[in-house]
C-alpha cells in the first residue's frame, strides 16, 4: 500500500506545471467557497444587526397577542415589583435588555396632528439596546431634567410641523377605564433612522410618564433584549425564549419579528448551497480532467503495471490515492489563499454602506468573518468529493486492456 | 484425451491450436493460424520473422496480455486462457517475467523500487525483498544505481534493471519483446550474454520475439513465424 501511495504521490507530481495549475484552480474555487460563506455569514449579520440594533432588540417579550393590536391592558405578567426584570438581570446570555409600555396614539401640533405609536422608554436602560440617541439629528435625547419633554421621527416633525421646543399634545387611551388622556409635552429632539415607518409614525417618551398617562401602574408591554451572541435568538433550542414564553407571555426571536429577513437567510443559505454545488463541480471537473490527462499519457505505463500482474483493482487504487493526493494539496493551497482572502477583508471591509437590500440599508462596512466551519467543513468535503470523483477515471484505468495499452507507446 | 496429454506433458508453455483475429475496419485480419508451440523449461528461443508476422501477438497470447479468438494457451498445465482478470494478473505477477522492448520502468521509481514493485505485489517480506533486490543488482552490475530513478540511467543500464525486474520475482519463464532493439551492439552483446549466464545457472526459460541476429545466434531455438503461421522451427 505504501508503494502505490508514494507512486501516486510522485505521479501527481511529474507534470510539475499541470499539477500547479490544477492546485490553483481547485485551491481558488476552495478559496472562493470560503471567502463566500465568510461574506453571506457577516452580511447575514449585518443585516440582521442593522434590523434590530437600532431599535427593536435581538429579542422581545409580550404578553401574549399584544403585537397584534397592542391592546394597552396586555401588559406582561409576572412582572410585579419588576421581578421579571431582576430575573432578567441573571441571565449570563443576554447583553442588555429595556422594560417599554406602547400605544397607538395622536400626537397634535398647533397646525397639524398625526396618528401615532407612542413609545414609553427608560432612556438610561434603551441606550444599552437600541440607537435612539445616536440618531438624533435636531435637539437632545431623553436627558435628565424635565419630564415632559418628546422626542419625534424627523418626518412627523415635518409633517407637524413642529421643532425642538414646540408644544405638543399626546392623546392615548387609558387602560381598564377606556377614557382618553391628554398630555402636553415640548419637543426635546428630533430623530431620524432613515426608516419611513420610524421617522413618520413614532414618538419616545418617559417610561414613567408613559405608564402614568396609559394608567398602567408598574405595568409594562415590551422588554427589548440583546444577547451577546445574536444567533441565539434564532436558534431552535432559544432556552431564554422557553423559559420566559410562560404565564401568558411570549418570547419572540428576530426571526419570527422579521420573517421577510429569516426568509431571506434562509434563501442566502440555500444560495450558498448552490454555490457550493456549482464550485465542487467545477472542480469535479478540474480534476476528473488532469486525472484522465495524466492517465492518457501513461497508458502505456499503465499497460506494463498491468502486465507485471497488477490487478485492476490496485491501478484503480491508484488513481483515487492521485485524486486524493492532489485534492489534499489543493485543499492546503485553498487554505492558505481563503486565509489571506478572508484575512484581508476581515480587516478593511466590504463598502456596502448605503445600499439597500431587502427593505435595510447597510449602515456599516461588512467585514467578513473567518470560521472554523470553513476549515473544518468545505477542505474535506472538497477532498472527499473529489476522491469520489476519482473512481470514474480510476475506474477507466482498470479497465484498460494490458496488450491495447502496450500498443500506446 | 486432452487432460491426459496435459498430465503427461512436461512442457512449461504450450498453445493448441490458438488462432488471432481482429478488425481491421471493416476487414477481418488472421493474425494467427491454429498454432501450436510447445516450450520446455530451461529453454532459450527466439521467435524471428518480418513485421507483421505474428510474433507480438503470438506473445501478448503466451502471457495472457491478450485472449486468443480460439485455441488455448497452457503454462504449467494450467490453461491461462481460461483465466478471469484477476486470476491472470496473479498469474503474470508470479509466474511470468516481462522485458519490453522500450524498458518501461516506472519512472517516479527509484532503480530499486522498480525491481521491488513485483515483490511487493507478491506479499513477499521486506527483509527478503531487500536481499533480492541488492542480489539481482550485483548480478546484473548496477549495486551503486539503486537510488537512482529511470532518467538517470543509460539504456543499456535500464534494460539490466528491466532484465533485473523480471528475474528477481522468479518466475517460470521470460518473455522478452524485442530486448535489444534500442541497444548499441556493445550493449546488446552484453546483455544477451547476461541472459544466456542467467538461463545456463540458474535454469531460466527465456523466449524471445526478436528480430535481432545475435539473440537469434545464441538461441538454442529459433522458430520463424511467417503469415501468423510457423514457417520453421530447430
Amino acid at each position: 500500500m505504501w508503494l502505490i501511495l508514494r507512486l501516486a504521490f510522485r505521479n501527481i507530481f511529474r507534470n510539475k506545471r499541470r499539477t500547479i495549475l490544477s492546485v490553483i484552480a481547485i485551491g481558488v474555487g476552495l478559496a472562493a467557497m470560503m471567502f463566500a460563506d465568510a461574506l453571506i455569514v457577516s452580511l447575514g449579520e449585518t443585516m440582521v444587526r442593522s434590523a434590530t440594533q437600532d431599535f427593536s432588540g435581538n429579542a422581545q417579550i409580550h404578553q401574549e397577542s399584544f403585537t397584534k393590536n397592542l391592546e394597552v391592558e396586555k401588559v406582561i405578567t409576572g412582572n410585579e415589583n419588576n421581578l421579571l426584570l431582576k430575573k432578567l438581570e441573571d441571565e449570563s446570555e443576554l447583553q442588555s435588555f429595556t422594560p417599554r409600555v406602547l400605544s397607538y396614539g395622536m400626537l397634535t401640533s398647533t397646525s397639524d396632528a398625526n396618528n401615532i405609536v407612542v413609545y414609553g422608554i427608560d432612556p438610561e436602560k434603551e441606550k444599552t439596546v437600541s440607537k435612539i440617541s445616536q440618531r438624533m439629528v435636531a435637539g437632545e435625547y431623553l436627558g435628565p431634567g424635565n419630564e415632559r419633554k418628546i422626542i419625534v421621527g424627523k418626518k412627523l416633525a415635518d409633517n407637524l410641523n413642529i421643532g425642538v421646543g414646540d408644544r405638543v399634545v399626546v392623546t392615548v387611551a387609558r387602560a381598564h377605564v377606556g377614557d382618553l388622556s391628554q398630555e402636553m409635552f415640548r419637543v426635546g429632539g428630533i430623530f431620524a433612522f432613515g426608516v419611513r415607518e420610524m421617522d413618520e409614525n413614532v414618538a419616545f417618551i418617559r417610561l414613567k410618564q408613559a405608564q402614568s398617562i396609559l394608567n398602567l401602574g408598574e405595568g409594562i408591554h415590551e422588554i427589548a433584549l440583546n444577547f451577546k451572541d445574536l444567533n441565539i435568538p434564532a436558534q431552535k433550542n432559544f432556552v431564554i425564549g422557553t423559559r420566559y414564553s410562560r404565564g401568558g407571555n411570549i418570547v419572540y426571536g428576530w426571526n419570527k419579528m422579521f420573517k421577510d429577513l429569516a426568509s431571506i437567510l434562509q434563501f442566502t443559505q440555500f444560495s450558498l448551497g448552490i454555490l457550493a454545488f456549482i464550485l465542487f463541480g467545477i472542480i469535479a471537473f478540474g480534476i476528473m480532467n488532469t486525472l484522465f490527462m495524466s492517465l492518457y499519457e501513461r497508458m502505456f505505463e499503465f499497460g506494463v503495471l498491468r502486465a507485471v500482474g497488477t490487478r485492476p483493482s490496485v491501478v484503480a487504487r491508484m488513481i483515487i490515492y492521485e485524486a486524493f493526493m492532489l485534492a489534499l494539496v489543493s485543499s492546503v493551497a485553498g487554505i492558505i489563499m481563503g486565509l489571506i482572502l478572508i484575512g484581508f477583508f476581515s480587516k478593511y471591509g466590504i463598502d456596502y454602506r448605503g445600499i439597500e437590500y431587502a427593505h435595510l440599508v447597510f449602515k456599516d462596512k461588512i467585514y467578513p468573518h473567518l470560521r472554523l466551519i470553513q476549515f473544518i467543513l468545505y477542505p474535506p468535503c472538497l477532498i472527499v468529493f473529489a476522491t469520489l470523483v476519482g473512481i470514474y477515471p480510476a475506474l477507466y484505468a482498470a479497465r484498460i486492456i494490458p496488450a491495447v495499452a502496450l500498443r500506446k507507446k | 484425451m486432452i487432460q491426459n496429454f496435459q498430465e503427461l506433458s512436461d512442457d512449461m508453455l504450450r498453445t493448441e491450436n490458438v488462432m488471432k483475429t481482429y478488425m481491421s475496419g471493416e476487414v477481418e485480419v488472421t493474425a494467427l493460424h491454429e498454432m501450436n508451440i510447445a516450450i520446455k523449461k530451461g529453454e532459450f528461443t527466439a521467435i524471428a520473422g518480418p513485421s507483421g508476422s505474428g510474433k507480438s501477438t503470438l506473445l501478448n497470447l503466451l502471457s495472457g496480455l491478450d485472449k486468443p479468438s480460439s485455441g488455448k494457451v497452457f503454462i504449467n498445465q494450467k490453461a491461462i486462457s481460461d483465466m478471469s482478470g484477476n486470476q491472470l494478473s496473479d498469474f503474470r505477477r508470479d509466474h511470468i517475467g516481462f522485458i519490453f522492448q522500450s524498458y518501461n520502468l516506472i519512472p517516479v521509481l527509484t532503480v530499486k523500487e522498480n525491481i521491488e514493485y513485483i515483490m511487493l505485489i507478491q506479499g513477499i517480506a521486506e527483509a527478503e525483498r531487500l536481499e533480492r533486490v541488492n542480489e539481482i543488482l550485483n548480478d546484473v552490475g548496477l549495486a551503486s544505481m539503486g537510488n537512482r530513478r529511470p532518467s538517470q540511467l543509460s539504456g543499456g543500464q535500464q534494460q539490466r534493471v528491466a532484465i533485473a525486474r523480471a528475474v528477481v520475482s522468479r518466475p517460470d519463464i521470460i518473455l522478452a519483446d524485442e530486448p535489444t532493439a534500442n541497444l548499441d551492439s556493445k550493449t546488446a552483446d552484453n546483455l544477451i550474454n547476461m541472459m544466456q549466464t542467467m538461463n545456463e545457472t540458474k535454469g531460466i526459460t527465456f523466449l524471445f520475439s526478436t528480430h535481432d541476429k545475435r539473440i537469434m545466434d545464441h538461441s538454442k531455438r529459433l522458430i520463424i513465424l511467417k503469415d501468423g503461421k510457423i514457417d520453421s522451427d530447430n
